[in-house]
């Protein structure tokens, strides 16, 4: 399993946990709304 | 939705196609973003089990909500939001989704298609898993770059006379990773410049000949397919 599809999982948790706690968004709508309007960029530190 | 093939007079096996997206219209001011089948970036595993550094509580969709065992699609837990298309700041078309009670939140609108590609092999029939236009291959095809909006130059081989170019699912708006499955998924007019590029004159990137590549105002964009001949459609 790859590191930073690990990594990226935790991005799109934290991601949701803060629309819906944070903002108020249903859960399965904050959800689509980062599949069309949020970048998750993975960087490799060495 | 995919349409085409195009035949390019002209194109020959072993020139390049370049393609230029002049624009991108939206033909309905909505679109819509699907969280389907149990994928995504938050699904779970074949053996119903949480991915390796999430939780199965934290699996989308919910565990609870997941009836596909039941063999009845309306039971399956999918999510389908409904966006409709408002002019944003400075007149920014923008996707609005709900917020809270009342509220919304907006994000622009960047139309491009998530399809664009040309013949790249033969195969015995229209059902030949070679022809699965599901996954990318050195054609192009299912590619979802979401940088080939309006002002981005895609480059493909050419396979066959004419190259056969073929485009479709269009998307007004996908973010990088497309973590619930789909991107905002939406009807658009798209125009393109399709010019033939002979090997040697300069008018492509090397690389284009034999694989896909791109270019935007800002970048040039170097790409990687994980099977490229397409051969594990055929698996």
């Amino acid at each position: 399993m790859n590191d930073l599809d690990i990594a990226m999982r935790r991005a799109v948790v934290n991601a949701l946990d803060f629309l819906e706690h944070d903002h108020g968004m249903d859960r399965a709508v904050a959800y689509a709304y980062l599949s069309a309007a949020a970048d998750f960029k993975e960087h490799f530190a060495d | 939705m995919v349409t085409g093939p195009i035949y390019v007079d002209g194109a020959q096996p072993g020139d390049a196609l370049k393609i230029a997206v002049l624009s991108m219209l939206p033909r309905v001011p909505y679109g819509v973003v699907s969280s389907r089948h149990g994928k995504g970036a938050l699904a779970r595993t074949p053996s119903d089990g949480a991915p390796d550094g999430i939780t199965l509580d934290e699996v989308m969709p919910p565990v609870a909500t997941d009836g596909r065992s039941t063999g009845d699609p309306t039971r399956y837990g999918n999510v389908s939001v409904f966006t409709p298309v408002r002019r944003g700041r400075k007149g920014v078309p923008s996707g609005v989704m709900k917020r809270g009670g009342s509220g919304s939140v907006t994000f622009p609108l960047r139309p491009f298609m998530g399809i664009m590609g040309v013949a790249f092999t033969s195969a015995s029939g229209l059902t030949d898993p070679l022809l699965n236009s599901i996954p990318p291959t050195l054609g192009g095809g299912n590619i979802d770059i979401n940088l080939l909006g309006v002002g981005a130059t895609f480059y493909l081989p050419v396979f066959t006379e004419g190259t056969l170019f073929y485009t479709g699912d269009p998307h007004h708006a996908m973010g990088n990773g497309e973590v619930a499955l789909t991107a905002m998924e939406g009807s658009l007019r798209a125009t393109f410049r399709l010019t033939v590029c002979k090997p040697g004159s300069g008018d492509a990137p090397s690389v284009a000949f034999h694989y896909p590549f791109a270019e935007t105002p800002e970048a040039w964009v170097p790409i990687g397919l994980s099977d490229p001949d397409g051969s594990g459609a055929a698996r």
